[in-house]
């Protein structure tokens, strides 16, 4: 009921072939998914770019960050999450040049897995297939190509859906899981602390639980404490406590938007040291300037905007070009990813955020290198952006 | 009557040599440098991690996964809200 089937099956997989409970062959198996993963970088990146030392430097970026390697060894669906996604945009760059049904079968499996092991990659299908219908409507192509894209969104959520009418049916609330119930709560509880965002704007029946919630001492916005403290509050999968943070929240766009930007400030000033490494100022000479290297991640999210603004242009001026599409596609998982996870955090941002980090090196890398190499000139009109 | 003999027909080896000279392999070859050093350097830095730090890292959330996990494993797919107590 808390947590969907996804990353616990892929531990109990692990389990079954290691012979019992081992978290050692969960991060060794972690550990393969993240090597598998630069390596289907390199490979994407080589599409994209077309050099095979530039994608090599750009994979090797991406696979040496300490940051993202460290995931291997945290019992959390961090990793897996990281490697689904990068194998559905290899998989997707590979559609756009072919449109081979192996390649949409595999998509639609992948992205099936991916939202139940992370449910808020639920906008994964919805733009990745977005993006392929507009592509063939701009190619004037759509009537020959709408049939697997049709089959694909409706076997996806047709599937999502079947599953959250179980759940309901079971649970007697319409949802996924109940931690997005938690990260509601999370949300209008770090608002209140942070930027005193009154929690009112929900329906009478939510009156008690909103005295609770206003009483309720935890040092800090901890839904879980507040769920212990109340447990009266904890049936239906969360739906209480979910029905009316989702109220307070609508009836305050302005504090959610604050909250929203200051949280995606966080990553842009970013300078923290892997999770649970030792701190700076107490690691080895030679692995400090690894890790300082490894937070380039900070200043590629500062981009962002212009990056986006820049690939949907040039994606929309040139839809017959596949690599441009593909590498809008990168920056559009990218930002509705991020948009997610801001709406999503109480305290967990960065973690939430993860699985697209590589997609922000790799986007900003190959533009960084094209800029130097003169493939992109700012000076003239007709850029040439990397394809 | 056969149009080809057995004896015109290149043995499984020659098929496999040539199929290992044609463009789809000797394409394949050309990354296999670059994703050597990718490897290396991804491992590298998993390594360097694990001889820093070499702990398995769990929160709270970690244990709901686990015990997800164990129950799966065990075959156990009662949904929670009708489990004994």
């Amino acid at each position: 009921v808390t947590r969907t089937p996804g990353y616990p099956a892929f531990l109990a997989a692990i389990f079954a072939f290691a012979g019992g409970q081992r978290l050692g062959a969960v991060v060794l198996a972690q550990g393969v998914l993240i090597t598998l993963a630069a390596l289907e970088i390199y490979l994407l990146a080589h599409r994209l770019c077309g050099r095979r030392w530039e994608a090599t430097l750009l994979a090797a970026l991406i696979g040496g960050n300490l940051y993202i390697a460290n995931w291997a060894r945290v019992i959390l669906s961090e990793a897996l999450t990281y490697w689904i996604i990068v194998t559905i945009l290899l998989s997707f760059e590979r559609y756009l040049h072919r449109l081979y049904a192996l390649n949409m079968l595999a998509m639609t499996l992948l992205w099936i897995v991916a939202i139940f092991t992370r449910p808020q990659l639920l906008y994964l299908p919805f733009i990745l297939l977005s993006v392929l219908a507009i592509r063939a409507a701009r190619q004037k192509r759509f009537a020959e190509r709408w049939r697997p894209l049709a089959l694909s969104f409706a076997l996806s959520y047709g599937i999502v859906l079947a599953y959250m009418g179980a759940f309901a049916a079971t649970y007697g609330s319409f949802g996924l899981s109940k931690v997005s119930n938690v990260n509601l709560l999370g949300t209008a509880m770090a608002l209140h602390y942070r930027y005193h965002m009154p929690l009112d704007g929900a329906e009478s029946r939510f009156d008690g639980l909103r005295a609770d919630a206003l009483a309720f001492r935890g040092g800090r916005p901890d839904p879980w404490g507040f769920i212990a403290a109340y447990p009266e509050y904890d049936t239906n999968a969360g739906a209480p406590y979910g029905t009316f943070a989702s109220q307070v929240l609508r009836a305050h766009p302005g504090y959610v938007a604050r909250g929203a930007y200051d949280t995606f400030l966080t990553t842009t000033s970013w300078n923290q040291t892997p999770a649970a490494l030792a701190p700076l100022d107490k690691l080895p000479f030679w692995l400090a300037p690894l890790l300082q290297l490894s937070t380039l991640i900070g200043l590629a999210y500062a981009c962002l905007p212009l990056l986006f603004l820049g690939a949907a242009v040039t994606a929309w001026r040139r839809s017959d070009d596949a690599g441009m599409v593909a590498l809008f596609a990168l920056m559009l998982v990218v930002v509705a990813h991020i948009a997610v996870a801001v709406l999503a955090d109480f305290e967990s941002f960065d973690r939430l955020r993860f699985p697209v980090d590589w997609a922000m090196l790799l986007v900003s890398g190959l533009v960084v290198i094209a800029l130097l190499t003169g493939r992109i000139d700012l000076r003239s009109s007709h850029s040439v952006a990397p394809s | 009557m056969a149009l080809t003999s057995d004896a015109d027909r290149p043995s499984a080896i020659a098929r496999a040599l040539r199929w290992l000279h044609g463009p789809l392999i000797s394409r394949a070859r050309q990354h296999l440098l670059p994703l050597g050093i990718v490897f290396l350097i991804t491992v590298g830095a998993q390594i360097m991690i694990q001889l820093q730090a070499p702990h398995v890292v769990t929160y709270s959330d970690s244990g709901e996964y686990l015990a997800v996990a164990r129950r799966l494993l065990a075959g156990d797919l009662t949904p929670a809200s009708r489990r004994p107590m």
